[in-house]
């Protein structure tokens, strides 16, 4: 007569990878012992050495834990189930234990103390010890930017005399009570905390810089662009600095990212619901062959951080509506529409038009293709071209029209280079202007466009009109320029 | 070792640990294993919440329910899946796993390596950072989450 031991996916391994084990039946200590004959190795995972259950498993028979029924003397009917429960559990740390005795045991500074210090020209060394990409934003001048997690590795090269004094400061003051103490226990004997660091200093009005700088590595990554006088350091920190939205990881938004991202666009947003199909391949370059299923987004956000792990992409899985526009769209510099269909199209031009995020539009069919920037209120919007979508019909499906695969990159490497220069402040942009090029005529041509003073939607003194129901507006959802 | 999340798995554990701050709440992973080149894929199927036991601590500890975990283990089962590992929140603190988490965890797996350790950093905001950890050898390492 048996019973069945089940056994819990940890220690499945003890079982030849079973998840039950059938066994004589008798008490839960019988069972238990028939369970260690039949594997190897599994008593000490369950009983300690006096032979109770240990503190960190539990042994249920049919749904109860034996705690509640007579422990290792309840008996287990023939047909029961033994189940072994470990106890999983954790907690979070006891930061503020941690905390209070870090404060007792690291000297702390005040940022009066600092300033005065540095006014009697005492010499001691400052270090920031926050993210790069905090010391970007602002630092204390003449501190020394080393960040927490190289502190160990860089801090000989920075400061070879374990008898020098150093400040660590980090944003809040809490980062630098820990560096403070790795410092001490690497032998640095006069190591101190400034208290409330960076915010505290700033509350004090005391001096800031905001550093002109890279690091080591983005020196060398962006040194071709570091070189053009008209970008230099200050306008690669403003491209890392930026945040654009991708619409679509397809034909135009997969150049336009990959360049954006090689150029150091240090955030890059992708809206796009789809998974990639074998179809796209032919022109959307971010994807690959074994990615088919997976989301365009996904596959994009690998091949963007492979180029360049020092950006940040936030993929979007979501194809875009009215009602999810609002939260999508808030805190991007500026839109890069590559989407392939009308409805979305008209929504993004009258979102960027509420939110007044500048738009590079692009769009490629068959072997032509345009692109301009919508800029209110310096040029016009979409809307001010095209009040309202083509009748249906008139414009064929992606499937349909097809696209010369080369074209997209084209185009999208313009939008890319729009994108560039609105950022930098460079040069002339397409606001007011479409740019068409003819592939097979290999020919450009510009057009001007105008502000309708009458767009129902970007016209001065025009209240939005709100989002509407961009489907319905362009009758058919599948009028759609290919991409 | 990495952990695969699809997007809706994510919403769902990141949706418990904000409906249980400033609580810290638990739970368990259903999904597949690969072995891809000598790799280690999990890629998670389903999220199973589960009860925190540690009801005079629970702001900062958690003690997964046993009858939750067997019923993952039985849900794991009818869906040919397995336990491919737990999730805990810390509301206010780092998503780095505690000494307790690792002793604990050590606990159930001593030396061998473990299953996937995912933690949320909850703040009344939401979830702003989560991460997940393998245990072997008795220490944590940090596991790719691809979501
Ligand atoms: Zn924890
Ligand atoms: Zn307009």
């Amino acid at each position: 007569m048996t019973c069945t031991v089940r056994i819990p996916t940890p220690l499945r391994h003890l079982a030849g990878g079973r998840d039950a084990v059938e066994v004589a039946d008798g008490t839960v200590a019988d069972v238990l012992d028939h369970l260690d004959r039949e594997c190897d190795g599994i008593h000490d995972r369950i009983r300690d050495d006096g032979g109770s259950v240990r503190r960190f498993v539990n042994v249920f028979v049919d749904g109860d834990d034996i705690r509640t029924l007579e422990g290792l003397s309840t008996v287990v009917r023939e047909g029961a189930v033994v189940s072994i429960v470990p106890a999983i559990a954790g907690g979070a740390p006891d930061w503020r234990a941690c905390l209070e005795e870090l404060k007792s045991t690291v000297p702390q500074v005040t940022v009066a103390e600092v300033r005065s210090m540095r006014e009697r020209g005492e010499d001691f060394v400052l270090i920031d010890v926050r993210e790069a990409e905090e010391n970007r934003r602002g630092r204390i001048p003449g501190g020394q930017h080393i960040s927490r997690g190289f502190l160990e590795m860089k801090i000989e090269e920075a400061v070879p005399d374990h008898g020098a004094k150093i400040v660590v400061h980090c944003a809040g003051g809490v980062r630098s009570l820990l560096a403070a103490q790795s410092l001490r226990r690497l032998g640095y004997a006069d190591v101190s905390s400034m208290a409330g660091g960076f915010e505290q200093w700033q509350r004090d009005g005391l001096p800031v810089e905001v550093p002109a700088g890279l690091d080591e590595a983005d020196m060398d990554r962006y040194q071709r662009h570091i070189s053009i006088p008209e970008v230099g350091v200050q306008g690669q920190v403003k491209l890392l600095e930026s945040r654009v939205l991708l619409i679509g990881a397809g034909g135009l938004g997969c150049p336009a990212g990959y360049y954006l991202a090689a150029a150091g666009v240090g955030t890059i947003g992708i809206v796009d619901g789809d998974v990639v199909d074998l179809t796209n391949l032919q022109r959307q370059i971010l994807h690959t062959a074994d990615r088919v299923g997976m989301a365009k987004t996904e596959s994009a956000r690998r091949t963007l951080v492979a180029l360049n792990p020092g950006i940040e992409v936030v993929p979007i899985h979501q194809r875009l509506t009215s009602a999810n526009v609002g939260e999508i769209f808030d805190g991007w510099d500026l839109v890069v529409d590559g989407s392939d269909n009308f409805p979305t199209r008209y929504l993004v031009n009258d979102a960027c038009v509420k939110f007044g995020i500048p738009c590079v539009h692009g769009s490629v069919y068959r072997f032509e293709g345009q692109v301009t920037v919508f800029k209110t209120p310096e040029g016009p919007c979409y809307r001010c071209l095209y009040p309202e979508p083509p009748p249906p019909g008139m414009a064929p499906s992606c499937a349909d029209a097809g696209v010369l695969g080369v074209l997209p990159g084209v185009i999208g490497l313009l939008e890319a280079v729009e994108a560039v220069k609105l950022i930098l402040g460079l040069g002339d942009t397409l606001v007011g202007r479409l740019l068409q090029y003819d592939a097979l005529r290999a020919e450009f041509r510009e057009l001007r466009i105008r502000r309708d003073p009458n767009c129902a939607y970007c016209a001065e003194g025009v209240e939005f009109p709100g989002f509407i129901d961009y489907e319905h507006f362009c009758a058919s959802s599948h009028s759609t320029v290919s991409v | 070792m990495t952990l695969v999340v699809p997007k809706a798995m994510a919403r769902s554990m990141k949706a418990h640990g904000c409906e249980g701050y400033p609580e810290e709440v638990c739970g368990v992973l259903l999904g597949r294993i690969r072995r891809p080149r000598g790799m280690t894929v999990r890629e998670l199927v389903a999220v199973h919440r589960a009860g925190n036991l540690a009801q005079d601590r629970s702001s900062d500890r958690y003690l997964l329910d046993p009858v939750d975990y067997l019923n993952a283990e039985d849900e794991a089962r009818n869906l040919g899946l397995e336990v491919i590992g737990v999730y805990h929140t810390h509301p206010d603190h780092p998503c780095a796993p505690s000494e307790t988490d690792r002793q604990q965890a050590e606990q159930i797996w001593g030396e061998l390596e473990s299953w996937s350790y995912v933690i949320m950093e909850v703040t009344a905001d939401g979830v702003s950072s989560w991460r997940s950890w393998v245990l072997r050898g008795g220490r944590f390492s940090e596991e790719e989450i691809q979501s």
